[in-house]
């Protein structure tokens, strides 16, 4: 053929491809104009099935030396016990797919030849035949069936469900799904998945190419379980294997690597939650058209599924808040951090399905509005995606310009107060890898992360976000708050260990915390504890002489995390009353020579980890517009605050490199879910969750009328007030503003609900009616911790921050007055006893000392005989509503958190109830109505450090 | 090796001349060893071979990705190379020896779906008197495990040619090797 003939013939062909394949064939007759041979040339060229069968799809390499699929062709028009083979459906990873025809059961099957290999070893195809029968047992209408197994040759064909129309790979060449086409397929996936893990059963190669969608709209998943079950050897065999060897059986190519979960490509074990990985991937892919961990090779791939995260700006801006949510904990890199079920997706998507109503038709402009009304009700943010540093979008402002973010520490163990040598080369952070926690070295660079108190006799604090570690400005030392083990003293010290290899620590300065030397390096600054009485900052030369107090004491608050300024004119600290949750808190500026604090940033929620900026700038962390904490930068010229990260998961501990090239932030993930114990002292006694991990459900109060439940929770992206029954089911918002609401209490006739909320810019106490309507303010004022009623529904109790301890307020509910209910030493968490007149308190008596006591209305001392008790550091109270049993939940001394059932009047009044795990935090805590089970708010921070590095 | 390879960048078409056997041995060996039963049961991916070579064969640090890319160009021929040569022998082998029963190796033969690489060899040089892009582009995209972008780069036109290409030339080879 002559080159221009040719060129004609290929233009041809291109146009014709991009037309519908029903106009194709007038389509080229018209561009051939009576041509016929050339019109031949592209019909016969445009004729050829080079996708069906991927024609030369795989690399060479990858068929030249994988079993062959035979016998292929010869089965063609062969029968195959009852089944006619009709034709080549299609040439998958694991082998030739034919549709044929069961002629006793007059139905359409697809039989599955599968490798060759599967039956040269016999063990290996016992257990095959083996799995497939437990397989062929999953019955469900999401799933495609294994009808049975057949001979082909001596090579094993499974008989399965004949599933006509494309897979979603197939879809997913024509650009994303639109959002609710892709909910409803995942919806039937998730279903699919369920059905199969509650036999045990799992998939292990969820992917576009494995879930098919039938012309009415019905998705079937293929291939469950079939990885495992034609695998080369045992799951114990797979583990000791390396990356690219492991999991890798039959058919693994490039497209699989893109699903694979990191424990999957790490080669270690998996369970249900690889499939749950995979299942965010396949959603991800679906709504944006592109892999969640795209890369050019396998070694690229694995590297971004080990390393990034996905880039969720991609994701399309009408995407449901919950659905974002539940990618982002479907990308959990630590399978123990990820969804634990797929019923809690199904949870997600359904939620979405309730605030993406009938917009599926309308036009995409009216889905904007509608879907932007509905975040600002639900109190949104509309930028609020997935993990990436975002680029402020003016970079005159001097604003730090980073790139995405990469996980720095990958570990199940939590990982915290970071800080950055001046180099930017090495990282020092606290973590609790071994157990106890330590100071870890490790470099950016690579490496293994080094242990640098592990052989020496110093027990390091494990409190996080008050002041981390310090590295000295020549970056010989690093600061850490210790103590020597087994030492009886109750404060802690500051110790510096040689860096960055580590050596004998120096004790440097006694009952100090958060110590930071000056940019020079000629000062330093700390902070001294001083408890409820409140901190103070000191500065003083380097070597620790010349100490002064350069900021007394503010009673009631707490001083945390001091920062110097580039220039060591100033320093920043931020200040916090002791609410479980921080708000409010502040950040605030003093000159390093004395003088007044100025408050710097001033907010109800949360303002820490000041980090000031050469330019005048201050970066920090802060949660104006929600629930976790982002980091923000506010300029010099006093611009408005611009934020700089996004997405789920506080951003909390900044640090910087001198040079401005890298910021290390730890990153935390909460889990918070309500969860329920029966009261039961024998081994019935466990835990249940009654709302999953990842709403943020927390401070359960149960009604004593009605047996309803009302609990704060952030599923809808800020913190509200909802109401369920007690098992977790009906569940309705009851508040829904933008601002905080939370900490709810029952009155004792059920009818209305007293709340905390920063409404109107100030905290306060609110009341609204239990079945809805619009709250009422009852007072301005700080509340520390729980609110509880009168039984007669006349008065609420609560505690509020003073000079030298925390006291307890009662406030009248029809006029709003307020009064002291004086105790002896000051006290809160109170309950009030629904039955008579006796309010149960916690009594401050120093670090880690804090004891259950009872007073009357009138703060005369009840049960003064009663033992101590146990410690109930950061607890909470409950009344049983026979107003003779009490639970308590808190944190003794530095053993785990633990419930206590208390009766005052019988004769061993302390029993424990049941210890909770180590990383567990109580969080409010109530009795069901028929006083059988209490149910309580578990919270657990999980933290890891993420790096910036500004682009080269 | 790595000298040369930046030498051949450069535009030193002897350093070529002296590349090409050091990779063609590797790969060759790498490829036995695939078959013969260290990965038997496992696909591996023309990529995940090449790059294999390419570890072994070239200190890393001093190649930036342009090279990478251009190393996978150069192995794209000498992977055809190999890979053909052994289907050439095995055939030949297996046509004196008379052997009847079907072995792993033979997947080099007569592997599905037309993908005999001694006609598809055939085939390509065919399609390269009619089109040479079209025939480096499978060449690069089938042995060398090119990506689309990769193979841009290489051939320095547009991802959409390369796609375009990729497209036509399979229907073309497909067509050719049916009849």
């Amino acid at each position: 053929m002559i080159p221009d003939r040719w060129q004609q013939v290929s233009r041809i062909y291109h146009e014709a491809l991009a037309q519908d394949p029903q106009a194709r064939e007038t389509f080229v007759r018209d561009a051939c104009s009576g041509d016929e041979a050339m019109q031949k040339e592209v019909e016969s060229l445009l004729a050829q099935p080079i996708s069906a069968e991927n024609f030369l799809g795989q690399p060479a390499a990858a068929t030249a030396v994988s079993p062959p699929a035979d016998p292929g062709a010869s089965l063609l028009n062969q029968r195959l016990g009852t089944c006619q083979i009709l034709e080549v459906v299609g040439v998958g990873g694991m082998g030739t797919v034919y549709r044929a025809h069961d002629t006793k059961l007059g139905r359409d099957v697809a039989i599955k030849v599968l490798p060759r290999s599967l039956s040269s070893d016999p063990k290996r195809l016992a257990r095959f035949e083996r799995e497939a029968r437990l397989l062929a047992a999953l019955n469900h209408p999401h799933i495609a069936a294994i009808y049975g197994i057949e001979d082909a040759a001596g090579v094993p064909a499974l008989v399965l469900e004949f599933v006509d129309g494309p897979t979603v790979a197939e879809t997913l060449e024509r650009g994303p799904v639109p959002n609710v086409e892709a909910l409803s397929i995942a919806r039937q996936i998730a279903d699919a998945l369920e059905a199969a893990h509650d036999r045990g059963i799992i998939h292990r190669d969820l992917k576009p190419a494995n879930i098919k969608i039938k012309p009415d709209g019905t998705v079937k998943v293929l291939d469950f379980g079939l990885a495992k079950a034609t695998a080369a050897e045992t799951a114990d065999q797979d583990r000791r294997k390396t990356p690219l060897t492991a999991e890798t059986q039959e058919g693994l190519i490039l497209g699989t690597a893109s699903y694979m979960s990191p424990e999957q490509a790490r080669g270690q074990a998996v369970d249900k939650r690889t499939d749950i990985w995979a299942f965010g991937c396949v959603l991800y892919e679906m709504l944006t058209g592109r892999a969640a961990f795209p890369g050019e090779t396998i070694s690229d791939t694995i590297a971004a599924i080990l390393e990034r995260e996905p880039d969720f700006s991609k994701l399309p801006a009408a995407t449901p808040p919950g659905v974002r949510r539940l990618l982002q904990h479907c990308f959990a890199k630590d399978p123990k951090r990820r969804l634990r079920d797929i019923g809690d997706i199904h949870l997600d998507l359904d939620e979405s399905r309730a605030i993406t109503p009938a917009a599926t038709d309308s036009a995409s402009t009216r889905r904007r509005a509608l879907d932007w009304s509905l975040a600002l009700t639900l109190g949104i943010s509309a930028g609020v995606v997935g993990m990436s540093y975002v680029r402020p979008s003016r970079d005159e402002d001097g604003a730090p310009i980073f790139s995405r973010a990469v996980r720095f520490t990958t570990t199940p163990a939590h990982e915290f107060g970071p800080a950055i040598s001046p180099d930017g080369k090495w990282i020092a952070y606290l973590s609790d890898a071994r157990g106890s926690v330590d100071v870890w070295v490790k470099f950016v660079a690579g490496g293994e992360p080094a242990n640098l108190t592990a052989s020496t006799d110093l027990q390091v604090q494990t409190l996080s976000a008050i002041g981390g570690l310090e590295i000295s400005p020549d970056g010989s030392g690093i600061a850490v708050q210790a103590r020597t083990k087994g030492s009886k003293q109750l404060t802690f010290d500051t110790w510096v260990i040689p860096a960055p290899l580590g050596g004998t620590p120096r004790r440097f300065v006694e009952t100090s915390g958060a110590l930071r030397w000056s940019p020079d390096g000629t000062r330093i600054v700390y902070v001294r504890p001083g408890e409820s009485r409140g901190d103070a900052i000191i500065v003083a030369d380097a070597n620790g002489a010349n100490a002064r107090e350069l900021v007394p004491a503010r009673g009631g608050w707490h001083t945390h995390w001091p920062a110097w300024s580039a220039d060591g004119q100033f320093i920043y600290f931020f200040q916090t009353i002791a609410t479980w949750n921080g708000e409010p808190s502040e950040i605030v500026r003093v000159s390093a020579s004395g003088g007044e604090p100025q408050i710097v940033v001033r907010t109800t929620r949360r303002a820490l980890f000041p980090l000031p900026h050469a330019g005048g700038g201050l970066l920090y962390a802060a949660n104006p517009d929600g629930v976790d904490l982002g980091l923000w930068w506010r300029s010099s010229g006093r611009k408005e605050p611009q934020r700089l990260t996004t997405g789920v998961g506080e951003y909390a501990e900044p640090r910087m490199s001198s040079d401005g090239r890298r910021l290390v932030a730890t990153l935390i993930e909460y889990r918070r879910a309500l969860v329920s114990t029966p009261v039961a002292f024998d081994a019935r006694t466990a835990l249940r969750h009654v709302t999953n991990d990842f709403d943020g459900d927390l401070e359960p109060c149960v009604s004593p009328r009605s047996g309803r439940m009302v609990f704060s929770s952030s599923r809808s992206g800020s913190r509200n007030l909802w109401t369920a029954d007690p098992d977790g089911s009906s569940v309705r918002p009851l508040t829904s503003d933008v601002a905080i609401e939370e900490r709810p209490s029952f009155s004792p006739d059920g009818r209305q609900v007293a709340f905390v909320s920063d409404r109107g810019g100030e905290h306060g106490i609110w009341l609204v009616n239990s079945e809805g309507g619009t709250p009422r303010r009852l007072a301005r004022t700080p509340v520390l911790d729980t609110l509880t009623w009168s039984p007669d529904g006349q008065e609420i109790a609560f505690a509020v921050p003073a000079a030298r301890a925390p006291e307890l307020s009662i406030i009248n509910v029809n006029d709003g007055t307020v009064q002291k209910l004086t105790t002896p030493n000051g006290g809160h968490a109170p309950a009030w006893s629904p039955r008579g007149d006796v309010v149960a308190y916690l009594e401050p008596r120093g670090p880690g000392r804090t004891y259950l006591k009872f007073v009357n209305r009138r703060g005369e001392r009840l049960y003064s005989t009663l033992p101590e008790g146990p410690a109930l550091t950061n607890g909470f109270l409950g009344w049983a509503p026979d107003g003779k049993r009490l639970a308590a939940v808190g944190v003794p001394g530095s053993a785990n958190a633990a419930i206590w059932i208390v009766e005052p009047d019988r004769a061993e009044p302390f029993r424990k109830l049941i210890e909770l795990p180590a990383e567990v935090r109580p969080r409010g805590i109530t009795w069901t109505s028929d006083g059988s089970s209490l149910i309580f708010g578990r919270q657990e921070a999980l933290s890891d450090l993420v790096l910036f590095q500004r682009p080269e | 090796m790595t000298r040369l390879l930046l030498a051949w960048k450069a535009g030193d078409e002897t350093a070529l001349a002296q590349l090409t056997p050091l990779v063609y041995a590797e790969l060759q060996q790498i490829a036995r060893r695939c078959m013969q039963g260290e990965r038997m049961n496992r696909r591996v991916d023309a990529t995940e071979l090449v790059n294999e070579a390419y570890m072994r064969l070239v200190d890393a640090r001093h190649m930036n990705w342009q090279n990478r890319a251009h190393f996978l160009a150069m192995s794209a021929r000498v992977m055809r190379r190999v890979l053909v040569d052994l289907a050439r022998t095995r055939r030949a082998q297996k046509r004196g020896g008379g052997a009847q029963q079907i072995s792993l190796d033979d997947a080099l033969v007569t592997s599905e779906k037309g993908q005999d690489l001694v006609a598809l060899d055939d085939a390509l040089d065919a399609l390269a008197k009619l089109d040479h892009r079209k025939s480096r582009v499978i060449e690069l995209r089938f042995f060398g495990g090119l990506s689309i972008d990769e193979t841009a780069m290489v051939l320095k036109v547009s991802p959409d040619t390369v796609m375009r290409d990729w497209k036509l030339g399979r229907a073309w080879l497909r067509r050719a090797l049916r009849r």
